[in-house]
């Protein structure tokens, strides 16, 4: 039965559905409201990570069991709002320089962050697949809503295609689950061991877990990430990275967790290998930073497949803990990105966005050349920041789970990665400047500064301190 | 003041944080505040020296709180007499390195002094960890102050260089990381089913980890720290490393940052892998001696001064490699007190070659001749240094060479004394290709017009190298002021190894290796 009080149980999903909802009247009722529906979307993420504390600690399972609240469902809930609260701070002078100020983009990042919460919160696979759909289909509008660009109209369309491709495959995957256990319902199935070896069901869930590594862009199916990143507007690049990824990992982790399906970890092994050589070689050869930082989110992915290979109790933490890491130091980077981006002259493409225009940047704009560089160093895992802890608990897990060779062959490839991130801090500290550029001005973007400030704070708090995450949602267990 | 290691590390690292604030234009200001923030350390440095109790082979001033307890990560501090002479000489270094840099750095001053004084603070913070991690991050933390001086200050083929640096760096450095987290999970069954990285707890209990766990273990770390030293075949990324770093680059990275290495070795390798460290000696004292004889002979046929010195050091720091893998309380003195004496003679060198450069702007050997009659002071203290790297018996280098070679000429652990003797032409080479160079550019004719007007030394300059001078024959000729802290430290390490291997059945092997031998 679901009890009426049961909506207080969720007032995080609650106050993001209502403000979505609200941001689209307002925009009809209030004259001049981009100010009014920044400071509301500002206001009401603030009001979602407060309340989303209220249910530390408190294991529950709601509304007919449709819906289950735990600590990691939490945590990643957390996690993914912080993330959100950066993009929204950062997106204000980002969308105005653009040309594309409407209330509806506000109202799409928070529908979005709706659909997440369901995926992490849901307790029924149905449910997952409600707000998958949620979630991507904003994420499609978001990727071209820079309409009049044909980066961005290509970002979207190939996103769309793709992705209605894999929704396919989860369904097919949810089908033949239904059909060999007669449940949806996540608790029922972990309920049945035995059925975790019927090949039909192992399908199943290959079908299911197939869709999922579409969405977090693991290898063999990353490839719609760098076009995807590349074309939609900045920000929103880096929000698809890190928080669309964290939802997708929050959403499987627990689920792979609970089936404890140790004789597939060579699979998954594999597929982090595959990922982290893919993301990390190809990396090398760009030289458009948009599509740079898409090729290091899948080598992150990558490194967070090795995480989930482990399957130990320390690889949730360990995840988590790399999440929130990769959250601060990729949004940030992707908001420097946005920040230097050319103000829209009615051009095709996007301007600024290679990496022969960071050459230099150190002379020319010292404080964003430093903030990238700390968010460079922390994706490369150099210590004292959160990148470094981030890694060190995902192979902490792995060799937990005694798994050296992923390990090694882990570590030697973000080696890789270390380089292309060292390149731009070459090009940005070590190099001269392309001489058109001396003296060019960078639209000052307060807010921009001030998101790229959090990051920034994000990313040393971590790295300093790494105890905190751990202090606030002790024992993450699924 | 119970937390004095702390002190010492934070204190460069805050009191350089106002820099930022500096106004750029205020040239002398900067490096006059960071000269006496340099000082500071120094001077706590100096305190720790007399106030450490040479008698015991403890670790003192120790400071222990926990910090992650998910992990069981500690912030764990304390220092031995190695670590406690390795701590002296980097804060030594610093105020001279600076004082060097006075007037061959020309722009971006802030960015400069700031880095160095972080790249101190980094350093300390290497020889006084206690806790594998906290050493780890250290160890990291180094690089990116480092990167950026090369980077930055660097001369015209900085980047290539830079680079290669950070990235052979790394790439032992990672494999470390392993091998920590790894080496945390291997002692589980002995520590009573906590993982730690606590190195104190894992020195008395990592010895019983069976023999190929260590071995790979073992080459984990011990690669690292090869790659620091460097070690022949790791040694690549050296010269190119030297030749365009600053001045003052040069002078911490041959003085200090090699050190991190062959410290690495005697702290970790040794200690924590017994068996392994045994089984290995072969192979790495003949990469050992190949660098010796190696880098002497490349140092004899290069054109540049500043690379010359260089490739020195790889000769140099093969000896303290050998000295470590020898085994005995001989060598191990002999390779502590010749970590101090390589610091202080190649920081010398590396000075010495700063202020040609600043006054000719070439290194190129050819291009001096005779300066001797131009620059008098300098030819002293040129001499002095070239004659103290040599090891001419009164001079500091004297003194480590022929206790590391007296050391492993009988040792039971190298097994033979071949390695000793090939090691020892080494050391004519040294001769041959440093007093070729000081005869090449300060003896002879004055034939090269630009070098006519070249100006002495100032009394700055003079002031940065008599403190080297100093201490260059105190080590000489009274070396027991240092040789004496150390003791304890160097025998407690040794005993602890052989009581070790005694546990594990290793002195048969020692025995076997000696009787061959006969």
């Amino acid at each position: 039965m679901i009890q009426s009080k049961e909506i207080l149980e969720i007032l995080p999903l609650v106050i993001l559905a209502f403000s979505a909802t609200i941001i689209l009247m307002l925009e009809v009722f209030i004259k001049k409201s981009e100010t009014v529906i920044f400071g509301f979307s500002l206001a009401s993420v603030t009001a979602a990570i407060v309340t989303s504390f209220l249910y530390l600690n408190r294991e529950m399972i709601l509304f007919n069991k449709y819906l289950k609240i735990t600590n990691s469902a939490v945590a990643f809930s957390v996690i993914i709002l912080a993330g959100i609260l950066i993009t929204i701070i950062a997106s204000k002078n980002y969308i105005e320089k653009e040309k594309i100020n409407f209330g509806e983009y506000y109202s799409l990042l928070l529908f979005s962050v709706m659909g997440m919460f369901l995926m992490i919160y849901a307790n029924d696979i149905l449910v997952i697949f409600i707000g998958l759909e949620l979630m991507s289909i904003c994420f499609y509008v978001l990727a071209g809503f820079l309409r009049l660009r044909q980066k961005s109209n290509e970002s979207a369309l190939k996103y769309f295609l793709l992705g209605a491709f894999m929704t396919g495959f989860i369904l097919y995957g949810i089908a033949l689950i239904y059909g060999i256990t007669g449940t949806t319902n996540l608790s029922l199935i972990y309920a049945n061991p035995k059925i975790f070896t019927n090949y039909v069901f192992i399908i199943g869930t290959g079908l299911f877990f197939i869709g999922f590594m579409f969405k977090i862009g693991v290898f063999p199916f990353q490839m719609w990430i760098p076009d995807v990143y590349e074309g939609a507007p900045t920000i929103v690049s880096g929000m698809l990275s890190t928080a669309g990824k964290i939802a997708a990992v929050g959403t499987i982790l627990p689920i792979i967790l609970s089936l404890n399906i140790l004789n597939f970890r060579i699979i998954f092994s594999i597929a982090a290998v595959a990922t982290m050589m893919y993301g990390n070689v190809i990396a090398l050869a760009q030289t458009n930073i948009k599509r740079l930082l898409a090729y290091s989110s899948i080598a992150s992915a990558g490194y967070i497949f090795v995480g989930i290979a482990a399957m130990n109790e320390f690889a949730l933490q360990g995840i988590a803990y790399y999440l929130i890491a990769y959250t601060f130091m990729q949004l940030g980077a992707f908001i420097v990105v946005s920040l230097l981006e050319k103000k829209d002259d009615g051009s095709r493409e996007y301007k600024n966005v290679d990496l022969d225009y960071y050459k230099g940047l150190g002379k020319r704009n010292p404080v964003i050349a430093l903030f990238m560089t700390l968010f460079l160093f922390s994706l490369a895992g150099i210590p004292p920041f959160a990148g470094f802890w981030g890694k060190y608990y995902l192979f902490y897990a792995a060799i937990q789970s005694n798994l050296i060779w992923l390990s090694v062959v882990g570590i030697m490839l973000s080696l890789v990665g270390v380089y292309y991130y060292l390149k731009i801090i070459v090009y940005m500290w070590f190099t001269d400047s392309d001489e058109y550029l001396i003296g060019e001005e960078v639209s000052n973007s307060g807010l921009g500064i001030t998101a790229t400030g959090l990051a920034v704070l994000g990313t040393i708090v971590f790295g300093v301190d790494p105890n905190i995450f751990f202090r606030i949602f002790k024992f993450i267990i699924v | 003041m119970a937390n004095i290691l702390s002190i010492l590390i934070f204190v460069p690292f805050i009191l350089s944080l106002p820099l930022i604030f500096f106004r750029k234009e205020k040239e002398t200001l900067i490096k006059v505040y960071s000269f006496i923030i340099s000082l500071i350390p120094f001077a706590i440095s100096v305190y720790l020296f007399f106030a450490f109790n040479p008698a015991s082979g403890d670790y003192q001033f120790v400071e222990k709180f926990k910090w992650i307890q998910i992990i069981n990560t500690q912030y764990f501090l304390g220092i031995d007499g190695i670590s406690m002479l390795l701590i002296v000489m980097s804060t030594f270094m610093f105020p001279l390195a600076i004082m060097a840099s006075w007037t061959s750095v020309t722009k971006n001053h802030k960015g400069f002094y700031f880095l160095l004084l972080v790249l101190d603070a980094g350093l300390i913070g290497v020889f006084a960890s206690l806790d594998l991690i906290l050493f780890y991050i250290f160890w990291e933390i180094i690089l990116i102050p480092m990167y950026f001086i090369i980077g930055i200050w660097g001369s015209e083929d900085r980047i290539y260089a830079t680079v290669k640096f950070f990235l052979y760096t790394m790439f032992g450095s990672l494999l470390m990381l392993i091998g920590i987290i790894w080496l945390g999970f291997v002692c589980i069954p002995f520590t009573g089913g906590q993982f730690t990285t606590d190195i104190t707890q894992l020195t008395e209990i990592a010895y019983r980890i069976p023999v190929d766990k260590q071995i790979y273990l073992f080459i984990l770390f011990t690669l690292s720290f090869l790659i620091k030293v460097p070690l022949f075949p790791f040694h690549t990324w050296l010269p190119d490393a030297h030749v365009q770093a600053p001045t003052a680059g040069s002078v911490i990275l041959a003085a200090v940052l090699l050190k991190m290495g062959t410290y690495g070795l005697i702290r970790f390798s040794l200690t924590l892998f017994p068996a392994a460290f045994v089984k290995l000696t072969p192979y790495i004292s003949v990469l050992a001696v190949i660098g010796i004889v190696y880098g002497a002979l490349l140092s004899i046929v290069q054109t540049d001064v500043k690379k010359l010195v260089a490739y020195s050091s790889v000769s140099h720091l093969g000896f303290i490699v050998l000295g470590t893998f020898a085994l005995t309380d001989i060598a191990m003195q002999g390779s502590v007190i010749q970590m101090i004496n390589h610091g202080l003679s190649t920081g010398a060198l590396f000075m010495i070659v700063g202020v040609l450069y600043e006054r000719r702007h070439t290194k190129a050997i050819a291009e001096f001749g005779g300066i001797m009659k131009i620059m008098p002071v300098f030819s002293v203290i040129f001499m002095i240094v070239v004659l103290s790297s040599i090891g001419l018996p009164g001079l500091n280098g004297f003194v480590g060479e022929f206790l590391i070679l007296l050391g492993s000429f009988y040792s039971t652990n190298l097994g033979s004394n071949i390695y000793t003797i090939i090691s020892t032409t080494a050391v004519i080479l040294a001769a041959v290709y440093l007093l070729w160079m000081f005869q090449r550019v300060m003896l002879g004719p004055v034939e090269n017009e630009k070098n006519k007007n070249l100006k002495d030394l100032s009394g700055r300059e003079i002031a940065s190298f008599i403190p080297l001078l100093v201490f260059i024959v105190w080590i000489g000729v009274h070396p027991n002021t240092f040789l004496s802290k150390t003791e304890s430290s160097v025998k407690k390490i040794i005993d602890n190894f052989h009581s070790n291997s005694k546990k594990l059945g290793l002195e048969k092997e020692l025995e076997m290796k000696l009787s061959e031998k006969k």
